[in-house]
């Protein structure tokens, strides 16, 4: 399409965007929030009218207001960090005005994850680091992927699609991903090559997110040697029907320099979702199907998704209940791999402009909970089914590459809450990959694993002392693994970890962790043989061992008021470590072992609230390093930061600015070791507006169109600019 | 208290981010400053020999008096007036060896049809903003005659499109500007051409020239 037939286009969504805005209307509610021992005003609480967009936050004399709300019953939730949630039922008939009163209480109970322990527990206890997001927070700076919405997490970086926490990861293509990823508590790695495929994750469906910093194998097995994130989908609750519709639409602006422009079209993408929730009887019920475009700012970089997610909840009874979940996705895209150089910088080698890839994938699973034995006990039961397929249609005259992977898992878990103090968890696992694959082969897999873990908490009753043990946590367990490779490669596996949280009192909190960690490798590491762009040849490396880590970190938070200071020292060191290893003069890549490795540093995170200005600042140092040679580790740079800064107005919108740094990556892996590289420096900038049932957000990325390569020759996105839409009824 | 520490946060964004002097990270690696671009050559080809030398690209700037080179300006220059005033660098590519070339390849010259695309680069020249480039053709006359010569322009660069009048190039020190394309369209200049051939007075020219200029310009 032309650029100003395009260009029109996008005008007129904003123009619908703001007439749909201009149509609101309805009463006021106002009113105070105070303490409720001192009676002093709070600043910055959060004050929302549960079911919908409403809300606000109050100033700086504990003053709230929201305006347009449409005259009926609602419940009205008041929360701040420090003080205790408190709901109120109102009835707007005019303008209102309310006074809530909040109780100052100890942080440690909010709020609830479940990643850390494979059992609910509250942040403050995890003896290990965890970042939480809620969905407000993903999507506030509209992603158009689930990559994006990740990316701005504290801590997790992301390498052209490649997660990594605290830098365990460095590039390999998404192969052997050391940060698993858990839809729901459920693992959705690849069973071929081990990645995360990010085109499945559903962003407008996420309830929170959850992220592990720390080597998880001892709960999860292979895969989560370098941490887990859980992707938690929504809970269907709305008791009446509801239609959420989401548009999209948005432009990448022209390169900085004339000489990387490549096309003169105006270059867009857009994201069309609708999704549907109902309650028929004790069944609750999700469904949503969304569709996304992206032109792509490189040439041959263009893409096509479309992705359908089914959640079904079924409450047998308040003990017992049942959940099913679908999530199928289909994408098209072009085949990007390395630019025709640095002046062109954005166009790819024309004998490669019209290769594509298409992939289909589904994931499911089933969960049943059931709490008996006079709810003591929790029983978990959860069987998942992974199928992925892609081929890569190649230039005429080759052969196309392709892989088929299915993969059946199920896991039992009990978590006893019989025993004062106690609380211990254990389950078996089992699963199955089975691979048809011209650059993997023909190939099959199994394992299984059980794993235990026992909390103590008041240690002082159970060790019969007094103080000062009360506020003690101790955590220990273990996970042992088998697993079998098609080569006839079996490999066990134990896993011991340790941990404790000590709350000195309601405002700090030290805690400490330490255990083993290992990862098999996957069969893309093994058996990859296939040529890239006909120069490099990569070579499969069926000898290679597994690799295990040991890792411990210290860390502790301090809470104070609107104030969050959290600060961790993490320290791993790697055996047998698998990187890819490039060599530029052979032409070849493989995957190889590492004797010995360690990635080590520290974590700074700080959230604080001034009035209606949050500040978030996220800081990780990492020295990576291969320990035989001296060599900083491939694609893990040393510093990088976050800053966002919000701005909450009128109480029915906020405006943030964000500062992604990432200083210059000292190893690139072997080829092109040469080009030039610069740090990461992005401005990114946004606004969102919520008028009754209406969301706005619109967002400028890249602001000053800073130019870096996130991987060798590949320049990260461009400037782009987009607004999305999201109206419920 | 907390109005001064809103401010002092918000003067702290701004001279952070001027701080940044909107450094724009990586950019395109030039060894040269100059420009480079594609000439397509459209149409039939006059014969090998028989009139014409082809010239490198002219460049019109940055320095200052040519800026009063004017839309409608003469398209017939003496030589030494180029050499002493305008021109930013000039050489001459020999038609015949061209042709020849050419046609070694495969390409058929006598067509009607007949496209070609011929890469350039002008390099080093000085940075500034250049105000006319274009690329002319020379009579075949006999170079004792050099500031008597026509130099006929068969092709101008104009930016984007826009054939009001010609486009504007800024060159920036160690940065080739790309993609500074022109067409040449032969069919244009086979009746000039074969009028050369029986003059060489720079003022029986001027007409047919100024007729070819206001089909560059119109």
């Amino acid at each position: 399409m032309a650029y100003s037939n395009k260009m029109s286009l996008l005008l007129m969504v904003f123009l619908i965007c703001i007439i749909t805005v201009s149509q609101v209307f309805g009463a006021s509610l106002q009113g105070r929030v105070v303490n409720l021992d001192t009676g002093e005003p709070l600043i910055g609480a959060n004050v929302v009218l549960v079911g919908t967009k409403r809300g606000a936050s109050t100033d700086l004399d504990g003053y709230f207001y929201i305006p347009n709300v449409p005259r009926g019953k609602y419940e009205l939730r008041v929360s701040m960090m420090g003080y205790e949630n408190t709901q109120k039922n109102i009835i707007i008939k005019a303008d209102e005005e309310v006074g809530i009163s909040l109780k100052e209480v100890s942080l440690k109970g909010e709020p609830v994850i479940i990643t850390a322990s494979r059992k609910e527990q509250k942040l403050q206890e995890s003896p290990v680091s965890v970042t939480i997001a809620q969905a407000d927070e993903l999507t506030v700076n509209n992603p158009f992927s689930a990559e994006e919405a990740v990316e701005n997490l504290a801590g997790v970086t992301m390498v052209n699609q490649q997660v990594s926490i605290r830098n365990s990861s460095g590039f390999a293509y998404g192969t052997g991903a050391r940060v698993l990823l858990l839809l729901d508590g459920v693992p959705v790695l690849a069973g071929d090559t081990g990645e995360i495929k990010w085109d499945t994750i559903p962003i407008q469906q996420l309830q929170r997110v959850e992220v592990v910093k720390t080597a998880g194998s001892a709960l999860y097995g292979s895969g989560a040697m370098g941490g887990v994130i859980n992707v938690i989908t929504k809970k269907p609750e709305q008791p009446k029907p509801t239609y959420t519709i989401t548009f999209m639409a948005g432009a990448y602006d022209k390169p900085y320099y004339k000489e990387w422009q490549w096309t003169d079209d105006l270059l867009t993408y857009h994201h069309i979702g609708l999704e549907h929730t109902r309650k028929i009887g004790r069944t609750q019920l999700m469904l949503s199907v969304n569709e996304k475009m992206n032109d792509g700012f490189r040439q041959a970089n263009d893409s096509k998704r479309i992705q359908s997610l089914g959640k079904l909840y079924y409450e047998h009874s308040p003990e017992s209940n049942l959940t099913f979940l679908y999530n199928a996705a289909y994408e098209d895209r072009g085949n990007w791999f390395a630019w025709v150089d640095q002046n062109h910088a954005l166009q790819t080698s024309a004998s490669r402009r019209n290769d594509r890839v298409y992939s289909s994938k589904l994931n499911s699973y089933v969960k049943y909970n059931r709490k008996i034995f006079d709810k003591e006990i929790f029983y978990t039961l959860k069987a998942h089914y992974l199928y992925g397929k892609w081929f890569q249609d190649f230039r005429d005259g080759e052969e196309k590459d392709y892989s088929i992977n299915q993969k059946l898992g199920m896991d039992s878990q009990f978590n006893l809450y019989k025993f004062d103090n106690q609380a211990i968890s254990l389950g078996v696992e089992g699963f199955y990959t089975d691979i048809t694959s011209k650059i993997f082969g023909l190939r099959s897999g199994l394992g299984g694993a059980f794993f235990v873990q026992d909390e103590l908490s008041h240690i002082n009753d159970w060790l019969h002392i007094s103080e000062p043990l009360n506020d003690l946590v101790l955590t220990a367990g273990g996970r042992f693994d088998y697993s079998y490779v098609g080569n006839d490669s079996k490999w066990w596996q134990l896993t011991p970890k340790i941990g404790g949280v000590y709350n000195i009192n309601n405002n700090i909190t030290l805690r400490a962790s330490g255990g083993l960690g290992f990862r098999t490798p996957t069969m893309a590491e093994l058996f990859t043989e296939t040529t890239i762009l006909g120069i490099i040849q990569v070579q499969p490396n069926p000898q290679l061992n597994p690799e295990a880590a040991k890792s411990a970190e210290i860390g502790g938070n301090l809470l104070y008021k609107n104030h969050y200071i959290d600060m961790a020292l993490f320290w791993n060191r790697y055996e047998d470590m698998i990187e890819a290893k490039a060599n530029e003069e052979e032409g070849t890549a493989k995957f190889v072992n590492l004797d010995k490795a360690r990635i080590a540093g520290l974590e700074l995170t700080v959230k604080s609230t001034f009035s209606k200005i949050t500040t978030r600042f996220n800081y990780v140092f990492t020295d990576s390093r291969d320990l035989t040679t001296g060599n900083p580790l491939a694609y893990r740079p040393e510093h990088t930061s976050t800053i966002n800064i919000a701005y909450d107005y009128a109480s029915f919108g906020q405006c943030n600015i964000t500062y992604h740094y990432a200083d210059i990556v000292k190893n690139v892996g072997g080829y092109y070791t040469n080009d030039p590289r610069v740090p990461k420096s992005v401005f990114d900038v946004g606004a969102m507006f919520q008028f009754d049932k209406y969301t706005i957000n619109a967002k400028v990325k890249n602001l000053f169109q800073y130019n870096y390569t996130s991987i060798v020759r590949t320049l990260a996105p461009i400037r782009s600019f987009d607004i999305s839409l999201t109206a419920q009824y | 208290m907390k109005k001064i520490i809103i401010i002092i946060m918000m003067l702290g964004i701004l001279v952070f981010i001027w701080s940044c002097k909107i450094d724009h990270g990586l950019g395109p690696i030039d060894e040269n400053t100059g420009i480079s671009g594609t000439i397509t050559f459209v149409g039939a080809w006059p014969e090998p020999g028989s009139m014409m030398i082809l010239s490198d690209i002219w460049l019109f700037g940055p320095i200052a008096h040519t800026e009063v080179i004017p839309k409608d300006s003469l398209n017939i220059f003496s030589v030494y007036e180029i050499y002493n005033n305008y021109s930013e660098r000039f050489s001459y590519i020999n038609y015949d060896s061209l042709y020849e070339a050419l046609e070694a390849q495969g390409e058929n010259l006598t067509a009607e049809n007949c496209t070609v695309r011929y890469d350039y680069e002008v390099a080093p020249i000085d940075p500034g903003t250049y105000k006319w480039i274009f690329f002319i053709a020379i009579p075949n006359i006999g170079l004792g005659e050099l500031d008597s010569l026509h130099y006929y322009i068969m092709a101008t660069y104009y930016d984007y499109g826009d054939s009001s009048e010609p486009g504007q190039v800024l060159v920036e020190d160690e940065r080739m500007v790309k993609e500074i394309n022109m067409t040449v369209d032969f069919n244009v200049f086979h009746e000039l051409i074969a009028d050369s051939k029986n003059s060489y007075s720079a003022n029986s020219d001027y007409d047919k020239n100024r007729e070819v200029r206001d089909g560059l310009f119109k």
